[in-house]
């Protein structure tokens, strides 16, 4: 089962969390020694066969959140995208729903709902502060992180940005995140500015693409790797399905070295 | 030529390249990323459904979680959907209602089969075969006069001779198998299976499905002599690795750069995006010129 992480962990340290769509995904991070994983909207909507842009229900994430929540041990935190409605009934009911799901955290965004539409339009600052502060009152446990995140920088510039990830700690998220600030000169001056945490992001969309000592140097404290973690197992899957339907033929070595996988999956998965 | 439908062309003159080709599948992803690169059908795997949430046997899977992947699978591809239900999760009732359900998740065919441990079909063979027949039956009278068909997995080609085994694929057909696939695809085991001894069943008159082309597994017949062959584990065992080297670079260098990996693009493509990009603008703009509160 999914534990928590204390917002205190991150004052003085900084956690990695690979972005994991599944149950085996979540076991294999924790197995290599992660402390903590991370579910992506990318990447859970694409399982279930949708593009990332907001058709997804809570029920389906939640479901699926408690599905790898309680894969492992080590904290599950899971994108939530706008919280699944603009009130503030909807936005306590996805806080509730996430606990009882054994998640860690959720990670709010201000995007206009539904989530990723063309331009990522983000809703006032004060409708967003709202959200953030039913989102705290409803929570039961302390440490369930709440993550709020800011789509501001590329339309309304970085100076928006950081304001809207200041008003975001005031109104009690634990942890913020700027996406797309830019360079890294922009990048300091947003962590520089917080008081919380900053929240870090290695994705190919989401340039510049840093290694995790940069970011740690810069100041972010919670790092997540989305998507490529996906991307490498759909690489693979990708090419063996066109060797497969191009003919390809089963070698003996072949089949053996699926064995061996097919084993090292069931180890690693719980009986 | 249909995945179901026997060989179009008489035995022996067939190639490899008639043979289709169904793969595995865990989650509407893998479905699409099977059609997209040309697989014939799929079939959605509750072995496949398991591992993927981090459990060890499908025993530990329920019908419903395999009927929510099912549905997501269905709605993300055009080609034949088979939907796996081992044996039934439970007894004919329980076999009869998953076939229900299944019609109206509109699949293309259900698969059942006869072995005595969902996990281990390769050694535990199949149970009595009045049994068997028993659910085969209870099954086929809920499909009768839907387009949906039953494919039965015979375990117990590994474990019968070849009069057996064509004794009781016989009593499977006569009970409404529309497909039999002939070899359990427990990839653990060792030994290769005896095609010589499948040769009979051809008499029977329905489509035979075994392992990949050219699997190793099944010694003295060709690929050719399947109307289908079926990919079980070695695409998720592919995702598997896939993922396991990405982080192990993540967790040894604190990066991901060098781990080959699939592009946004390629992602987007699949799933749809662009066309729901032009949707959206369509919509966007006849809302500026038209809109009127309503």
């Amino acid at each position: 089962m999914s534990s928590y992480l204390s917002p205190d962990d991150l004052a003085h340290d900084h956690i990695v969390a690979p972005s994991v769509p599944d149950g085996l995904g979540a076991r294999l991070a924790q197995h290599l020694g992660f402390r903590a994983v991370y579910i992506s909207g990318f990447s859970l909507s694409a399982t279930l066969g949708l593009p990332d842009v907001g058709l997804t229900t809570r029920t389906q994430v939640a479901r699926r959140a408690a599905t790898i929540a309680a894969a492992v041990e080590i904290p599950t935190f899971c994108d939530v995208d706008t919280g699944f409605g603009d009130d503030n009934e909807s936005i306590m009911r996805t806080v509730r729903d996430f606990e009882n799901a054994g998640v860690a955290g959720i990670k709010l965004e201000d995007q206009v709902t539904p989530a990723n539409r063309v331009g990522r339009p983000v809703i006032p600052v004060d409708a967003m502060t709202e959200k953030i502060a039913a989102a705290a009152a409803a929570r039961t446990c302390d440490d369930f992180l709440l993550i709020a995140r800011t789509d501001a920088a590329p339309t309304l510039g970085l100076e928006e940005a950081i304001s809207r990830c200041r008003a975001f700690e005031a109104a009690g998220a634990d942890v913020t995140h700027a996406l797309d600030v830019g360079d890294v000169s922009n990048m300091r001056r947003l962590v520089k500015s917080l008081t919380k945490p900053a929240f870090g992001v290695i994705s190919s969309p989401h340039p510049p693409v840093l290694p995790v000592s940069s970011l740690v140097e810069i100041g972010y404290r919670f790092i997540v790797v989305s998507v490529p973690i996906q991307f490498a197992g759909v690489h693979r899957v990708w090419t063996s399905l066109n060797d497969a339907t191009s003919g390809g033929a089963v070698s003996s070595s072949a089949s053996q070295r699926d064995d061996a996988g097919y084993a090292e999956m069931r180890d690693l998965a719980r009986t | 030529m249909s995945i179901f439908r026997a060989a179009d062309l008489p035995s022996g003159q067939r190639d490899a390249s008639s043979t289709r080709l169904v793969c595995w599948v865990w989650d509407a992803l893998t479905a699409r990323l099977a059609e997209a690169a040309g697989v014939d059908g799929v079939v959605v795997a509750p072995q496949a459904i398991a591992l993927s949430q981090g459990y060890a046997t499908a025993r530990t899977i329920t019908w419903t979680e395999v009927l929510e992947v099912a549905w997501r699978v269905r709605l993300s591809v055009d080609i034949p959907v088979v939907l796996d239900c081992l044996t039934g999760f439970g007894n004919y009732l329980n076999a009869q209602q998953a076939a229900r359900e299944a019609i109206q998740l509109g699949v293309d065919a259900i698969q059942v089969g006869e072995e005595r441990d969902v996990c281990a079909p390769a050694s535990g063979g199949g149970v009595p075969i009045r049994e068997a027949v028993a659910k085969i039956s209870a099954v086929q009278e809920v499909l009768a006069g839907t387009n949906v068909r039953l494919v039965t997995q015979v375990a117990s080609s590994l474990t019968l001779d070849s009069a057996d085994l064509l004794e009781r694929c016989g009593e499977y057909v006569r009970a409404g198998a529309s497909v039999l696939q002939t070899q359990a695809l427990e990839p653990t085991k060792g030994e290769a299976l005896d095609g010589q001894q499948l040769l009979p069943l051809q008499g029977l008159g329905v489509p035979l499905w075994g392992l990949a082309p050219g699997s190793p597994r099944i010694a003295g017949i060709g690929a050719e002599f399947f109307a289908a062959t079926v990919l079980p584990l070695r695409i998720q065992v592919q995702y598997f690795r896939g993922t396991e080297a990405i982080l192990r670079k993540l967790a040894t260098t604190g990066t991901v750069a060098g781990v080959p990996q699939t592009s946004t693009d390629f992602m987007t493509g699949l799933l749809g995006l662009s066309d729901i990009r032009k949707m959206e603008q369509s919509y966007e703009s006849q809302r500026e010129s038209e809109w009127t509160p309503w």
